[in-house]
């Protein structure tokens, strides 16, 4: 089950993607735009990143997404009509989408399906008949966050504070933009 | 999976973003979500190739990049309040 969605959650995360740059209005955007970071933070959390997974939850979809929506709705939206389409960027659309065609030609090429029948196996059911000690597990005793405070508050605590200081940047720049 | 197709997977998604961004004659904020996707893009290959190569690197760099995006979303959006009193609506007409 598990690895069932690890294979499904980034391939739904790109039919959101797809979705984001064809909708029609901006909300039905934001709102896969809120798909794609949906499924993003679930593949994370499915990874062990789960610290990174609920930041996603939190700062994504609560915090910019939210801020998209609030926006958007304080606007006065005209929906054009999608019937004319540019023939100036034409050529750049084409270069692009067949270089996109070519990575999923080749993102197709490496699915390894014995891979996938992996997870099927009802031995993995039985505890007693599967490997009874996973080594590994029990020295998994620091946390996601554990592990992240320490990069960030002793390795590089230099980072936080400018990190910090662009923040604040974020905050008084948008205020005096719209004095 | 294995890394190889996930890092494809995060080049077909930048890629996507890219091409919304290029292609886009809608509105000025699908040109924003496009920036977001490829930021999206650029920290999914950081924390991948960080979980693939056993590397702690990747972790505080997402996050730092995370941060980023917050502040440029913000900004833009800012940007786009302004663009908005200035001319009235957000269509892009000339681009």
């Amino acid at each position: 089950m598990r690895l069932f969605l690890l294979e499904l959650l980034p391939f739904l995360a790109l039919v959101s993607a797809i979705f984001v740059i064809t909708a029609d209005n901006p909300i039905l955007g934001v709102l896969f735009l809120i798909g794609v970071f949906l499924t993003v933070s679930g593949y994370l959390a499915l990874i062990g990143l789960t610290f990174l997974a609920l930041t996603y939850l939190i700062i994504y979809v609560g915090a910019i997404a939210i801020l998209f929506l609030f926006v958007v709705m304080m606007m006065d939206l005209n929906l054009l009509d999608l019937s004319e389409l540019p023939s100036v960027s034409f050529p750049v659309a084409a270069i692009l989408a067949s270089s996109l065609l070519a990575s999923l030609i080749s993102l197709l090429n490496q699915c390894n399906i014995p891979f996938w029948f992996d997870s099927l196996n009802l031995i993995h059911l039985i505890p007693s008949l599967s490997s009874t000690l996973s080594w590994s597990s029990t020295f998994h005793l620091i946390e996601h966050l554990h592990v992240l405070g320490l990069a960030l508050y002793v390795a590089f605590p230099l980072l936080l504070i400018i990190v910090g200081l662009i923040l604040l940047l974020a905050i008084i720049g948008p205020i005096v933009l719209c004095l | 999976m294995n890394d190889n197709s996930l890092m494809t997977n995060s080049l077909v998604l930048y890629l996507l973003g890219l091409l919304g961004f290029l292609i886009n004659r809608r509105s000025f904020i699908n040109l924003l979500l496009s920036i977001e996707l490829m930021l999206l893009a650029t920290t999914l290959v950081f924390l991948e190739s960080s979980y693939f190569f056993d590397d702690l690197i990747g972790l505080p760099f997402g996050l730092f990049i995370i941060a980023i995006a917050a502040a440029e979303s913000a900004i833009g959006l800012g940007v786009l309040v302004a663009y908005y009193r200035l001319r009235g609506s957000i269509t892009l007409e000339q681009f």
